[in-house]
């Protein structure tokens, strides 16, 4: 019922297209202007056709959507995905013909399955023997939902396609041929010597145009689909998927990080869903404290012109439209280099957050301290092979404090490559750069900032700051974001696909149980 | 004077009125050795800037390795020294240890200034081995100069008036500021002998006191080292000014002799031959006169704008009696030219290197500017009706 009336729907918006498409040939014809229009589709689809046979073009189109990798994985995941990358390249080299058969699909999602578990358990006779039935149907059930979505997202239509219309793709070029091949021997009656102009044009441009833009198409499915299947494989065999899909999916979406980087459990309770954290250390008075107000937009960190913060205090920062929940956590100033605790409680709190921004005092030239922690930090994660690092991000603070000290006229951009227009815009730049090339050589970033005295004078916070986490881990989280938008809004069309995706998915499971 | 006889004594010796100089010094002037304890920018040249007037990059480049963290800087030169100060460096650093070095120092040093920025309270690298040489030589003043002032109240002037003062109002002191102050004090206690506030900026950072609270760092080193080193202290611009009088009568002597040199070859009546001698002459004077000053050879730019400077004023007047059809007369002029533009040369050369020797970095266009300024005041002795007077002064 439904069918019939969006049938009726397309026919009544397609009806008056095909009548005047009709006359419009009649008029051309009539006109003697038939031959000449004609021309418009070998000249638009013949460059269509030359540009998709260049390299870069078709490269790119051949090219599997770029799939999001989670930030969290380690170097040992890093490079099973290699695995599965060379696997995507190669997939160029397979007969479009057997793209279509369902059955390859599967065969390949075996295969790459193999070898990634090969690659994390290379001395198991048979690798997939520890793997629980859980896991593998978590994986598969994860693999399988990606790749409905993205074939919701990309191919109109979608939920029309069934394996008998994919099956039927390979016909339509046969279908196409026969119809103009009528086509011509109707024109031919009317004006010979231009119809086999155009006979010839079609020969040689037209089919082979359309035959590229149908492969892309398949090249490009086919190696998302692999790229899935290999994510998960990956996901599966380093033991994060035992959680279950659900669980996964929300601690993906919630914090994208895992269970096994949660923090300490004395600072926060083990149900509470993780949230995104950015830590804050540095030397004493720094401006830690102030900057964490600064991110916050509020005070909430006490400050005080003595050391204050002794402890690591947590302050929470919602924002519905990018972060979500964000947990920014002050740590007490590391004073000197044998003030121990104080630094083990820097760098245990650093590594349990996402990212770090280490405040750097730029009027201060004692930098061996903060040198100091960086090493500690770094120790702390080459004895945890399993866990991976986050970015440290050092913040230049108190860049008001620089020569002349009487000059505050912001923006100041000269650090950013703009030409310097005042001599403070220049100190900013010089102390940046010395930041940036002579101490912390191994900072993603060096961005200046001013937290003070008042409110009204923070600057580089908004400006510069903010932009750079979002950039550090918006990526990931808003590809999560977006997924779950789609998702609400789409219910419907997501059952459907889903339905259609779930048989094949349990093909593929059966399959991989029984290798 | 005492040094005019012994440089006449001991005329084999290359440059024996700089010995002088210097011997003279060491018998009647007690030399104030500072040592500056604290962290990498703390304000340690600061203070040396504001005791000796020298310039920032000066000062950095006239720190000597003494250790090898240890460095030493003598005001105005090793050869004649006024003020000394010692540094060392490497305060807080992870591999440091001050231990070496402050033993070598003990000796060495009459007085400490512990730099400190007011609220930096990562100070316990400079606690631990203060400590140390406190109780090394217990007697020995030290003084806590607490910098960086204004990084508690940003872009506002310091306190005015300043409340720091005996009878200054301490109301006026920022509540931040005066906080921070208290808790450097309890955590040096007494290991100290004095705690300055201080704030010694450049003048371009725009300050209506650029220099607040030097000469308060100044009476309490006045005040708290041993008589004769405080008076030192205090009288260091009369030292200075004595200085300058002995070297000034050592270069007067050469710039006669080398005007008189110049007069002679000048009065030989071919112009294309006097201008590069005299400008020869002229350049070994300059190079005396730098050896007198203990300083380096001149900056190249300078070395060659010189005979320009002297030959083009010595070509002009050469060129206006030659014009008059009167040929043997430009013989005296010339000679009286040559003489004057070296006197002036030299004079402007004396006060380039004096300005060296203080720490200054006078630009090539202030030393032109000394030398033109020194010829308009020859010619207007040449041409008045007894231009003698500057040949025949003494």
């Amino acid at each position: 019922m439904k069918r019939a009336r969006s049938t009726f729907i397309l026919a009544l918006f397609i009806i008056p297209i095909v009548v005047l498409f009709a006359l419009g040939v009649f008029a051309l014809w009539e006109k003697g202007w038939l031959f000449w229009a004609w021309f418009i589709i070998p000249l638009c689809w013949g460059p269509a056709y030359l540009l998709a046979r260049r390299q870069a073009w078709s490269a790119g189109l051949r090219e599997a959507p770029r799939v999001h990798l989670p930030a969290y994985w380690t170097h040992q995941d890093d490079e099973a995905w290699k695995i599965v990358e060379k696997a995507v390249s190669t997939a160029t080299g397979i007969a479009p013909q057997s793209l279509l058969d369902p059955s390859h699909y599967l065969r390949a999602a075996e295969q790459l399955i193999m070898e990634v578990t090969r690659f994390y358990h290379p001395k198991a006779e048979d690798p997939l023997g520890p793997v629980t039935l859980p896991e593998l149907l978590t994986a598969a059930q994860l693999a399988m939902e990606d790749l409905a979505e993205l074939v919701n997202v990309y191919v109109p239509g979608s939920h029309h396609l069934s394996i008998a219309r994919w099956r039927m793709m390979s016909k339509f070029p046969r279908w196409y041929g026969i119809a103009s091949n009528l086509s011509y021997m109707a024109s031919a009656i009317f004006g010979p010597a231009a119809t086999a102009t155009r006979y010839a044009i079609a020969r040689l441009v037209l089919g082979p145009a359309l035959r590229v833009m149908q492969d892309n198409l398949m090249y490009w499915f086919y190696g998302a689909f692999l790229q899935r299947v290999g994510l998960y494989a990956i996901e599966l065999n380093s033991g994060r998927l035992k959680v279950g899909a659900r669980r996964w999916r929300q601690l993906i979406e919630s914090t994208e990080r895992t269970s096994n980087t949660s923090v300490p459990a004395a600072q926060s309770p083990a149900h509470e869903p993780e949230s995104l954290t950015i830590t804050i250390v540095g030397q004493v008075k720094a401006g830690k404290s102030s900057l964490a107000n600064a991110i916050l937009g509020r005070t909430e960190a006490a400050y005080d012109d003595l050391p204050t913060t002794q402890v690591v205090s947590r302050y929470e920062l919602i924002d519905e439209e990018w972060l979500g929940k964000l947990t920014i956590q002050d740590t007490p100033g590391y004073g000197s280099v044998d003030d121990a605790p104080t630094m083990a409680m820097a760098v245990e709190a650093s590594a349990h957050s996402d990212i770090v921004l280490l405040a750097a005092n730029v009027i201060d030239a004692a930098r061996e301290v903060d040198r100091v922690f960086w090493r500690r930090f770094d120790e702390w994660f080459t004895s945890r092979h399993h866990l991976r690092r986050p970015a440290v991000v050092v913040v230049a603070t108190h860049i008001d404090l620089l020569s002349p000290s009487m000059e505050w006229a912001p923006p100041y951009e000269a650090w950013r490559g703009a030409e310097p227009k005042s001599p403070k815009d220049e100190a900013i730049r010089s102390a940046t750069t010395n930041l940036a090339q002579q101490v912390f050589t191994d900072a993603v970033e060096v961005i200046p900032v001013c937290t003070g005295p008042t409110s009204n004078d923070v600057y580089g916070v908004e400006e510069w700051l903010v932009p750079a986490l979002l950039a550090r881990l918006g990526e990931a989280r808003a590809v999560l974001l977006l997924r779950a938008i789609h998702r609400e809004t789409k219910k419907d069309t997501w059952k459907r696909v889903w339905e259609q995706t779930r048989d094949a998915g349990t093909m593929l499971l059966r399959k991989s149980v029984g290798a | 004077m005492a040094d005019e006889r012994s440089s006449t004594d001991a005329a084999s010796n290359p440059n024996p009125q700089l010995l002088s100089t210097q011997s003279l010094f060491e018998r009647n002037y007690p030399i104030p050795s500072l040592w500056l304890f604290g962290k990498a920018q703390s304000g340690k040249t600061s203070i040396v800037r504001y005791l000796t007037g020298a310039e920032h990059a000066v000062i950095g480049n006239g720190f000597q390795p003494e250790t090898e963290r240890t460095y030493r800087y003598t005001f105005p030169t090793e050869a004649m020294p006024v003020l000394r100060f010692f540094d060392t460096r490497g305060l807080g650093e992870a591999d440091y240890d001050p231990t070496v070095d402050t033993e070598s120092l003990q000796q060495k040093a009459n007085g400490i200034i512990v730099t400190v920025r007011v609220n930096d309270f990562a100070v316990q690298p400079v606690l631990e081995p203060l400590r140390r040489i406190r109780a090394a030589r217990p007697l020995r003043p030290i003084v806590l100069a607490l910098t960086w002032l204004h990084s508690l109240y940003p872009r506002a002037q310091h306190p005015s008036p300043d409340p720091f003062l005996k009878e200054g109002d301490h109301r006026l002191v920022p509540e931040a500021l005066s906080r921070c102050i208290q808790e450097q004090q309890k955590m040096f206690g007494n290991l100290v002998d004095r705690t300055i506030p201080i704030d010694l900026t450049k003048p371009e950072d725009g300050f209506n006191v650029p220099d607040f609270g030097g000469q308060r760092l100044k009476d309490a080193l006045i005040e708290l080292l041993p008589a004769a080193l405080g008076e030192a202290i205090r009288n260091t611009d009369d030292t200075l000014a004595r200085l300058r009088e002995d070297l000034e009568q050592l270069t007067s002597r050469k710039i006669r002799r080398y005007s008189r040199i110049s007069a002679g070859v000048g009065a030989i009546p071919l112009p294309l031959i006097d201008i590069p001698a005299v400008t020869g002459i002229q350049l070994q004077m300059v190079r005396r006169i730098a050896e007198i000053y203990d300083q380096p050879p001149l900056p190249a730019a300078l070395v060659t704008s010189l005979p320009m400077l002297g030959g083009r004023f010595l070509l002009r007047q050469g060129a206006k009696i030659l014009l008059k059809g009167l040929p043997f007369l430009s013989m005296p002029a010339n000679a009286a030219t040559a003489y004057l533009t070296t006197t002036a040369i030299g004079r402007a050369a004396n006060w380039y290197y004096w300005q060296r020797m203080l720490g200054r970095l006078p630009a090539s266009e202030e030393f032109r500017q000394m030398v033109e300024h020194q010829i308009q005041d020859a010619r207007n002795h040449w041409d008045r009706p007894t231009p003698q007077g500057q040949g025949e002064a003494s």
